[in-house]
């Protein structure tokens, strides 16, 4: 490190020392202060050894290299008030619908992911990104995976010469990898030739397909002279669907103040199975009304039928009329034992109910179940008088608290007892 | 005979398919850690594996509160989130709920896989059987509260969300996630693929190991991959309320210690060149290991004391408060010495286990 030399061997001026600290911290900043330029650094880097206050361009993060707890400035702002003061947080309110029947807010379509973005450089506005087109893939669909890199002061594409798209399954480390390159020329499922948005069309052969059952892990790399090699991942499911089918057939009722629909289902092979839908308002504006569920039924091979219940205050709620509309549904096959399940395709528009009333419908909220005091099994309970104890009993708790110093305040100046002018985030 | 012969095989097939469904991918452990008579806590720790097999963390493995504490290694000082958030002030006098840890893989492995075992280890609890064999001590509660940090929030709603073991969901009172990475958590793709790629953000964050390496369970994090399961309905979803404790963001809640120093800081600064690297921005609930939307996805913001719009978390997701601590310090409650524990009165959001202690 650089030191300003002393006046003497023997003996420095008192300035001597503030002076080398201030020289030292502006070497590491010029060093890596400047380099970590993204699109979410602020500007006003202006060589100051400290981030500029919270609020301003960014809210900078403080320098990026490890700081030594022995030499935090005393000076620096506590914590904002509020998270030294005792507080009591807000609880929320009762739940008043079961667990079969949420607010949808919005729809959502089941089956599909978000784009992954990472920074292609730490000192460029250039990110990498990646897409499955489809989350869920049901054979004989292809594999379609997007990758592009962009600049994220344009929002453009940028043209790459050297991408790569690989596929294994992700519990599988050890399987080697299937590659394709990704095109931009408009084939395949590419949407347009010459948008720098490079996609993969990938069919899974027979034999490739034992492979890739499951979850998929996607892997896309990106080649550049600036960044080297650069990879970010993704992941899709693939499958041969759930061995069961929707038939197309459907019938709703009200029933005790509540929306029942029933789908009928053709069972292959005999499982555990959740069918999920989004109950809407009729068209033009189809108004989200509630998210509708029968969650791991069992279902033997035949025609079955399974049943998605709304609770009326839902629909009460919501004060929309019929006919209701039950979109985006999703059959699974869902297997508990390994955390696996097998996706059906969505279904855009499943079933249009009758043309019921809001008003209808119960305005009843649900109540949870709750379980009586004696019935509970705890520690005091028979069975477990002669359990192992554990590790720290109850009966030291105390003490330990008095150790610790947990009852007495805390020492004085630490928790400011009001908010300071100018306190920072 | 061959009817025999045959039933025989019958019966070994359904032995051999119960077992399997009971059976846990890796192994789980079960710690009864502090006792109390006033309830239940099951604490659930994040990314890492504390279970003592590949790629295990020796501190975590060997230690049931190992993950909940500041060690000796970073400036301990002998307290432990477990305690604070299972000790309730009532003026004069300290009520305690117990306290139990489980323990799981979560490198070796996708969180899905993950969730099972916990789940299952769960399921053991409440039954009082140890088929994962995680409860050799034959345990049994039938209410209990969860309390996630990190990955844990992610394992919890996914058991929650999937309704797979409706005995467990129907034992768990409480819910409170800190920090929970429940839209996923953009460090899990920032760092993924450190091969061919050293650079500035993978070298500076050695504690984040777990995270820099191409493990299965980082790979299963990515937000894509949570916001994935949470629109085919594994994800997101929760019947009951999940109390978040989320971030406050800025560049405090990323290197606590360079605007308050503190004993356990090893892990900040390191955070601290994470937030700086991947991009960072004042709105972010920026903790140096998640953000932007990570641990505060809701769908009803207006009924949920606000959160993060996300439109397939339709399930109970509660913002509760945020904690200026960052990703390590809200898992280990450093700051509890310096400025206090609970109190009748209240709790200090900086030390988010005195919240839970005082009121989940």
């Amino acid at each position: 490190m650089a030191e300003t030399p002393a006046r003497s061997p023997r003996r420095r001026a008192p300035w001597v020392m503030p002076v080398a600290v201030g020289a030292i911290c502006l070497v590491f900043w010029l060093i890596f202060g400047s380099g970590t330029s993204s699109q979410y650094s602020p500007s006003s880097t202006s060589g100051s050894t400290k981030p500029p206050p919270i609020g301003t361009m960014g809210g900078a993060p403080p320098p990026p290299w490890p700081i030594d707890s022995q030499s935090a400035d005393p000076n620096a702002p506590q914590p904002p008030w509020d998270q030294v003061a005792l507080t009591k947080p807000p609880a929320p309110p009762p739940i008043d619908l079961p667990p079969d029947t949420q607010t949808l807010i919005e729809e959502f379509v089941p089956g599909t992911t978000e784009w992954e973005e990472v920074p292609l450089v730490e000192s460029s506005s250039l990110s990498i990104r990646i897409l499955p087109k489809r989350y869920n893939v049901v054979v004989p669909r292809p594999l379609v995976v997007y990758l592009e890199v962009i600049d994220r002061k344009t929002g453009k594409g940028v043209a790459q010469s050297n991408l790569l798209v690989r596929f294994r399954r992700v519990d599988r480390p050890d399987d080697s990898w299937i590659e394709a390159k990704p095109v931009d020329d408009g084939t395949g499922e590419d949407e347009k030739a010459g948008d720098f948005r490079y996609t993969v069309t990938y069919q899974p052969s027979p034999s490739e397909q034992p492979r890739l059952f499951g979850h998929v892990l996607v892997e896309g790399v990106v080649t550049t002279t600036e960044g080297g090699v650069r990879r970010i991942p993704a992941m899709l499911i693939y499958t041969k669907g759930p061995r069961a089918r929707l038939t197309g057939k459907w019938r709703d009722m009200r029933r005790d103040g509540h929306l029942f629909i029933e789908g009928e289902v053709e069972v292959e092979e005999p499982g555990f199975f959740t069918l999920m839908g989004q109950l809407v308002g009729p068209d033009p504006n189809r108004h989200p009304i509630a998210l509708t569920r029968d969650v791991y039924h069992q279902l033997d091979q035949g025609m079955r039928w399974m049943t998605l219940r709304v609770w009326g205050k839902a629909i009460r709620d919501i004060g929309v009329d019929g006919p209701y509309q039950l979109v985006n549904v999703l059959l699974t096959r869902d297997d508990a034992a390994t955390g696996d399940y097998e996706p059906a395709e969505t279904i855009p528009l499943a079933h249009v109910t009758q043309p019921y009333r809001a008003a209808d419908f119960s305005a009843d909220p649900w109540h949870e179940p709750t379980v009586a005091a004696n019935d509970v099994i705890g520690p005091n309970h028979p069975s477990q008088k002669d359990k192992p104890p554990p590790i720290v009993p109850e009966s030291q708790r105390d003490k330990i608290k008095d150790q610790l110093g947990a009852n007495k305040p805390p020492s004085a100046g630490s928790a400011p007892t009001a908010p300071p002018s100018g306190s920072t985030k | 005979m061959k009817k025999l012969i045959v039933a025989a095989a019958t019966v070994a097939g359904l032995v051999v398919g119960l077992a399997a469904r009971n059976a846990s991918a890796n192994p789980t452990k079960l710690d009864f850690v502090y006792g109390g008579g006033s309830g239940t806590v099951v604490f659930i720790h994040g990314h890492g594996n504390c279970v003592g097999t590949s790629g295990s963390d020796a501190r975590c493995s060997g230690d049931p509160k190992a993950y909940w504490m500041n060690s000796t290694d970073d400036g301990g000082d002998g307290h432990d989130f477990l305690d604070e958030s299972t000790s309730k002030n009532n003026g004069t006098s300290w009520s305690y709920e117990e306290a139990f840890t489980i323990r799981y893989d979560g490198v070796n492995q996708a969180m899905w896989d993950a969730a099972n075992d916990v789940a299952y280890c769960l399921r053991d609890l409440v039954n009082g059987t140890n088929a994962t064999g995680c409860n050799p001590s034959l345990y049994r509660r039938t209410s209990f509260k969860i309390v996630a940090h990190s990955e844990g929030g992610t394992l919890v709603d996914r058991i929650l969300s999937t309704g797979w073991w409706s005995d467990v969901n129907g034992a768990i009172s409480g819910i409170a996630t800190s920090s929970g990475a429940l839209a996923g958590a953009r460090s899990a793709s920032a760092l993924y693929g450190v091969d061919g790629a050293s650079n500035f953000c993978t070298t500076l964050v050695s504690w984040l190991a777990g995270w820099a390496l191409k493990d299965t369970g980082n790979a299963s994090l990515t937000r894509g991959t949570v916001l994935g399961e949470a629109n085919n309905g594994k994800a997101g979803k929760s019947p009951k309320w999940v109390n978040k404790i989320t971030t406050t963001g800025g560049g405090g809640s990323c290197n606590n210690n360079w605007y308050d120093g503190i004993a356990e800081s090893v892990n900040d600064g390191k955070m601290g060149a994470l937030c700086g690297c991947v991009g960072y921005s004042s709105d972010d609930d920026t903790d140096g290991v998640l953000w932007m939307y990570d641990n505060d996805p809701v769908a009803n913001t207006a009924n949920s004391n606000g959160g993060k719009y996300r439109s397939q978390y339709t399930g109970y997701y509660w913002h509760w408060f945020a904690s200026w601590g960052n990703h390590s310090h809200n898992r280990n409650d450093a700051y509890v010495k310096k400025y206090g524990w609970q109190t009748s009165s209240g709790c200090t959001t900086i030390s988010p286990g005195t919240c839970i202690g005082q009121y989940l």
